[in-house]
């Protein structure tokens, strides 16, 4: 493996007609590295909110503006009752302190196959793409994104940023999680005729709960 | 995969033939184009970011042994291995001992053409190992026992009937007994059929569209979710990736991120973007326990030194498939190995080398549509021509078409002769008419062009 590692290496450097590199390139690089320096950015309108919504609806997600976070429970219930799902959920345990009508049985771990419906937070929105960012924590395990046929995201108005490069300063103020899923829409695929079809793996459905 | 490439021209008969792929491929090429110019247009940028992806990537390479160092030091920071491979069999002994190690039977994996390209799943199979397709176009290539045709859509070739009937013969076994018609239902039977495979998998393996050095982390995009199911549920994630896909910081990958999907599907971003930064933490309640990225060569690091190394900046969007008239034409099976269309006609002969895949810089018209729609703006016909002098140098004696030539140019150095016997031919197959053999041309008027030519100056 390390005679593997040493015969690519070389070649590289031998293709490249040089040495190893010296110090003083190699801090260049370093610094370069350090300076997160963002490149090109697609020029965007101001009201961010907007396009959200509107990229949002391009890729096929749903949406629910609510005022407070006191009102995250009533937008689940209404996408449980629109869509005719039992009230089993499983969640986010950053979403516990909410009252949660006592009935309902809510689970806050790893997502399980019979699972029908997950809730979670997002750590950003991006309002370039209507995108999601989702980071997997103990609180957030990554199978809540993906097991589920149903999917609800909470996001919070303040965690709407215009591009992704945002979400990489924020990103850098802590350690780096060991997924970050950047979700644009339920799941789909073109694989068959090309026909779109949603719910390949994934979700089916992604619904939104933006909260003012 | 063993490469059918030396009989490219026989391959080209038999697809040019074939209803159902003339088909696929008619309604694919519009679905591709029409997209892409939507999303392009959509986006005023469109050509800064190129160029400076273009920049990024060219610093990046001068730079190689650097960035893959420093990756491999952030991922070993993360708690995962980086393994090294020069050859596509020591990748694949890699793999399978990472996989024996932790005693796997069951491996789902991710659409990864370096894999293919490795032809990791002979091995695998080789070793007792069940591999999954999870990606569906994938799957049901898999179930077919073909190779992808298509690098973004391996199974754009494939009808429903195609489908429904391998559906119907291979899933009887998983008590799904009813054979199947319309798309909805195909979609759903396999996302249950594919469901178990995720949950038994020991080990998932994916590609990586990038790798970034900053974090150590791979970066995969897919619509469908599979690659995350792959990288989240078994114990063990493997990532398998040529060392050409490294990328400086999360900055950099922001700008391919906005040229991919747009070049490849139309989309912005595809569904799911996804970063995976070494195994799962202490404190996680999902994620594998271990993490490895298998750094693949084979013959990459010498292409950075030659004539061909504005190939290493191609992120395999597949824009030059969709937009080349030859693709278009005989599909991507035509083509013999792993990677098809204008960059598979470089990167073939590259890879086996000329002697075995010599028609493939031929099967272009150059008509220069694949570099203009490139992402990463590579000069595929000037590659394809650098291709085609190697191959004429390389052959030794004069060939069929280099004698004609030779021919030709008898006459052409003497233009009284060339004259005289251009009017004799054009008077001679004016007479005969159409001669049947292949395609009818329209009957020559009996006059050569110069002679048509000198009588019009003569009257004006
Ligand atoms: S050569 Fe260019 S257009 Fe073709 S797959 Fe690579 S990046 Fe895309």
């Amino acid at each position: 493996m390390n005679q593997a590692r040493q015969k690519i290496l070389q070649n590289i450097r031998h293709s490249l007609g040089r040495n190893e590199l010296d110090v003083n390139t190699i801090n260049k690089l370093k610094a370069r590295l350090a300076a997160h320096t963002v490149h090109e950015q697609p020029a965007l309108p101001k009201d961010l909110i907007s396009l959200f919504i509107h990229k949002l609806k391009q890729v096929a997600a749903t949406l629910e503006l609510i005022p407070n976070a006191k009102e995250i429970p009533f937008a689940v219930l209404a996408f449980l009752q629109k869509h005719n799902l039992a009230q089993k959920l499983v969640m986010d345990a950053n979403l516990k302190n909410l009252p949660w009508p006592n009935k309902w049985q809510i689970a806050y771990r790893a997502a399980q196959v019979e699972d029908q419906l997950s809730v979670t937070t997002a750590f950003a929105g991006i309002a370039e793409t209507g995108s999601l960012v989702l980071l997997s924590s103990t609180a957030s395990p990554t199978t809540l994104n993906f097991v589920p046929e149903n999917h609800i995201i909470v996001l919070h108005r303040k965690n709407l940023v215009p591009h992704i490069e945002a979400v990489w300063m924020r990103l850098r103020a802590q350690a780096m999680p060991r997924s970050v899923n950047i979700i644009t829409g339920p799941s789909r695929t073109a694989d068959i005729e090309q026909t779109i079809q949603l719910g390949a793996h994934g979700p089916r459905r992604l619904h939104v709960i933006l909260v003012n | 995969m063993k490469s059918t490439a030396h009989i490219f021209k026989y391959k080209t008969k038999i697809a040019l033939k074939n209803v159902n792929l003339q088909n696929a491929l008619a309604r694919s090429k519009s679905h591709f184009i029409d997209k892409r110019r939507a999303a392009v247009n959509a986006l005023p940028e469109f050509n800064r970011l190129r160029q400076r992806a273009c920049e990024i990537k060219e610093h990046t390479l001068a730079h190689l042994d650097f960035y893959l160092e420093y990756f491999e030091t952030q991922v070993h920071n993360s708690g995962g291995y980086v393994h090294w491979a020069d050859t596509p069999q020591a990748a694949c002994e890699q793999i399978v001992s990472i996989c024996q190690a932790t005693k796997a039977q069951r491996v789902t994996k991710g659409k990864s053409m370096i894999s293919e390209e490795i032809a990791l799943n002979t091995a695998l199979e080789l070793n007792g190992i069940e591999v999954t397709e999870t990606d569906l176009g994938e799957y049901i290539i898999q179930l077919a026992k073909e190779p992808p045709s298509h690098i973004i859509a391996p199974a754009v070739h494939k009808t429903r009937e195609e489908i429904a009937n391998l559906f119907y013969e291979h899933h009887q076994k998983y008590g799904f007994t009813k054979r199947l018609s319309q798309i909805p239902e195909l979609v759903s039977e396999a996302r249950k059929v594919l469901r178990k495979k995720f949950i038994s998998a020991d080990v998932g393996i994916t590609g990586a569209n990038f790798l970034i050095a900053e974090t150590g982390s791979a970066v995969i995009v897919t619509n469908e979710g599979n690659g995350d199911l792959t990288n989240t549920l078994p114990r063990v994630h493997i990532v398998v990736a040529s060392i050409e896909k490294v990328l400086p910081s999360l900055e950099d990958v922001a700008t391919f991120l906005r040229l991919l999907a747009r070049s490849a599907t139309g989309q912005e971003l595809t569904s799911y973007t996804s970063f995976s930064t070494g195994p799962r933490r202490p404190e996680d309640l999902d994620g594998p326990e271990e993490f490895h990225v298998v750094l693949v060569d084979n013959g990459r690091s010498e292409m950075l030194g030659n004539e061909f190394h504005e190939m290493l900046r191609c992120i395999r969007c597949g824009a030059c498939l969709n937009h080349c008239p030859i693709y278009s034409a005989v599909g991507g099976h035509a083509y013999g190995w792993v990677y098809p269309g204008p960059m598979g006609s470089v990167l073939t002969p590259l890879m086996l080398g000329l002697d075995k895949a010599s028609s493939l810089p031929h099967a272009s018209t150059l008509c220069g549509r694949c570099e203009e729609v490139c992402p990463m703006q590579i000069p595929l016909p000037k590659l394809l021509r650098q291709l085609r002098v190697k191959h004429y140098q390389s052959q030794g004696k004069a060939s069929f078409v280099g004698l004609g030539l030779k021919f030709w140019a008898v006459f052409a150095k003497r233009p009284r002769i060339y004259h005289f016997m251009t009017a004799i031919i054009i008077r001679l197959f004016a007479r005969l008419g159409n001669l049947g053999i292949g395609r009818n041309l329209p009957r020559p008027q009996g006059e050569t062009f110069m002679a048509a030519w000198k009588k019009r100056q003569a009257k004006s």
